[in-house]
């Protein structure tokens, strides 16, 4: 169980999950695609997945809307399957965006919102909301591509849904379609949609996710918040054989940015510098005697980085 | 009703899929009419060639009750693959574009999915079988005026044989896009297996079990009419059925069953 008590650190609050994955496995023949992977995306948060190319992030979105069967392991949005009420609460596009191109964005827009029995669809302002009101009636293979990835945000928009899933909607764009989506997607996100976003960027989910998850050959190598993954000043993980007494000494101190608890240790993000022996020597004027330290230094951007630019293979 | 309304918006937007279907419906109805006209020996009046003058095939009775039925059907048989084309790319452009798995992730079901197929199956069937029922109708009441309307529909039972030969082709070149996921692809095979090696099989196989073929039992719904129409058959000692083969038929709608299940089997296992 994650703790988040980064904001309010007096209240101890379990914070909803949008999707709950739990030992999610997928297999093509002798290649595991997915390995026993176990997710939770919490309510409210742009979350990133990030792995290089083929790293199963496709596959795993798959499985998680229903068009992949995965081999064995459960998902669940809301806490409920998937179903028509669930996937109505749901935007999503997987890798490119799939329209009819023989069609205008409203025609296109028309049959979504009728497969998503939405009686009466705005399409007009959801055009409107990624700028392609003007276009709206130009048949879908005659727009650019950073068009069609709009207008595929605005098409999983359509339905106000409570989550936006996203396949690396930047992907092929010029610097220009990459900052227009960008910020669409802040926009999105701060409406309090939750954001579900797969890229092989670490830049690009530094820069607009909150929380991250890392795979790499279908394996979740990390999951946490983007400020742990980067390190800030560093990442220190520590316990106690009373944890409680711990965070309530820490909570009074101000060099991190966040606290979580793991598996039976706080994992803290520094925003200052401070020497795992500092810490501990604070700890045991406190006496509170640590059993568990580990102090690592931005390691994990480094290592990531690393991973997600190796090319393909 | 939501799934009709679906498949027409998607239809109706495809310039070739409007005007391929247009056409196939003016190409039945114009050669309905026009077929009348043509001599099928060659130039008329050919006195001194020692044939039997047969005229047009209008002249022949070709519009006449029974036969119009026999013979309509017939030639509009020929036909039946501009519709199972059409449907045939329809339904590989939801896998071309993605848009197969893009409707699932919006909230189609898969079963609904296949449903929305089956309808525009139907609707080519339905409506092969209504252009031809309808002109079939305007000049069998041309051509005999002084029989009553229900007596127009003498010899009709032709009509439910080729909605049942629409019905299986239309069934079958659908599974094959579900099968083959490419218009290309499918159209080979439908081809080839059509033409080339059910009829083959079907002659290494020669005795009772050829019309066991999947294909074999549609195409022999409706044989060629022009023996019994002329009343060569008595000349020649040919024997053309006057009606149509209730073997055949069964035979040929338990096809269309087992491919439509095979369609629904072979979607619901894979991938989207």
């Amino acid at each position: 169980m994650n703790l988040e008590i980064a904001n309010e650190p007096k209240i101890l609050t379990k914070v909803e999950k949008v999707l709950q994955i739990q030992s999610l496995r997928k297999e093509f023949g002798k290649i595991i695609a997915v390995d026993s992977l176990n997710l939770e995306i919490p309510k409210g948060s742009v979350y990133g997945i990030l792995g290089p190319n083929g790293s199963g992030k496709t596959t795993t979105l798959g499985m998680v809307l229903g068009v992949i069967s995965q081999t064995s392991g459960t998902y669940s949005w809301f806490g409920e399957p998937l179903n028509f009420k669930t996937k109505k609460r749901i935007g999503a596009i997987l890798e490119t965006p799939n329209f009819y191109p023989y069609l205008s964005a409203r025609k296109n827009l028309e049959i979504v919102a009728k497969i998503k029995e939405i009686k009466n669809p705005d399409i007009e302002a959801v055009l409107e909301s990624v700028d392609l009101l003007k276009r709206a009636d130009s048949k879908f293979k005659t727009y650019s591509l950073g068009m069609k990835q709009r207008l595929a945000i605005a098409s999983a928009l359509l339905n106000d849904p409570e989550v936006l899933l996203l396949d690396e909607p930047t992907n092929g764009l010029d610097p220009n379609g990459i900052a227009q989506i960008r910020d669409l997607v802040r926009g999105i996100a701060k409406r309090g949609i939750t954001v579900i976003i797969a890229s092989h960027l670490l830049d690009e989910v530094e820069k607009i996710c909150t929380d991250v998850a890392v795979i790499r050959f279908g394996k979740l190598l990390f999951a946490g918040t983007v400020d742990e993954m980067t390190g800030g000043e560093g990442v220190l993980e520590i316990s106690a054989d009373d944890n409680l007494k711990l965070k309530a000494e820490l909570d009074t101190w101000t060099c991190f940015s966040s606290i979580k608890e793991l598996n039976g240790k706080l994992s803290l993000v520094l925003s200052e510098t401070i020497t795992a022996s500092e810490v501990n020597e604070k700890l045991a004027k406190k006496s509170i005697y640590l059993n568990h330290l580990n102090f690592r230094k931005n390691s994990l951007e480094e290592q990531f980085l690393e991973l997600t630019n190796k090319p393909k293979s | 009703m939501k799934l009709i309304k679906l498949e027409w918006l998607k239809f109706k937007g495809h310039r070739f899929f409007l005007i391929g279907t247009g056409l196939y419906v003016l190409c039945m109805v114009g050669l309905i009419i026009g077929i009348g006209n043509i001599e099928p020996l060659g130039s008329s009046k050919s006195e001194d060639g020692g044939i039997v003058d047969l005229g047009t095939f209008g002249e022949m009775g070709f519009y006449d009750v029974p036969f119009v039925w026999h013979n309509l059907t017939y030639i509009a048989g020929f036909f039946k693959f501009i519709p199972a084309f059409i449907l045939l790319f329809f339904v590989a452009n939801e896998y071309k574009f993605k848009t197969y798995r893009q409707n699932l992730i919006d909230g189609l079901t898969k079963t609904q999915f296949y449903i929305s197929k089956l309808i525009s199956v139907l609707f080519f069937s339905i409506l092969s079988t209504l252009v031809i029922g309808i002109t079939g109708l305007i000049v069998a009441l041309i051509h005999n005026p002084d029989l009553g309307i229900l007596e127009m529909f003498t010899g009709g039972e032709f009509l439910i044989a080729f909605f049942a030969e629409v019905l299986f082709l239309m069934v079958f070149s659908v599974f094959l896009t579900f099968l083959m996921r490419s218009s290309t692809v499918a159209i080979i095979i439908l081809l080839l297996y059509y033409s080339l090696v059910e009829p083959f099989i079907g002659y290494i196989l020669m005795g009772d079990f050829d019309v066991f073929l999947p294909t074999r039992a549609s195409r022999e719904l409706i044989n060629q009419p022009f023996t019994r129409m002329t009343q060569m058959d008595s000349i020649m000692g040919l024997e053309t059925a006057e009606t149509i083969p209730l073997k055949e038929l069964i035979i040929t709608f338990s096809y269309t069953l087992i491919f439509a299940l095979g369609g629904y089997l072979i979607l619901k296992k894979r991938d989207a």
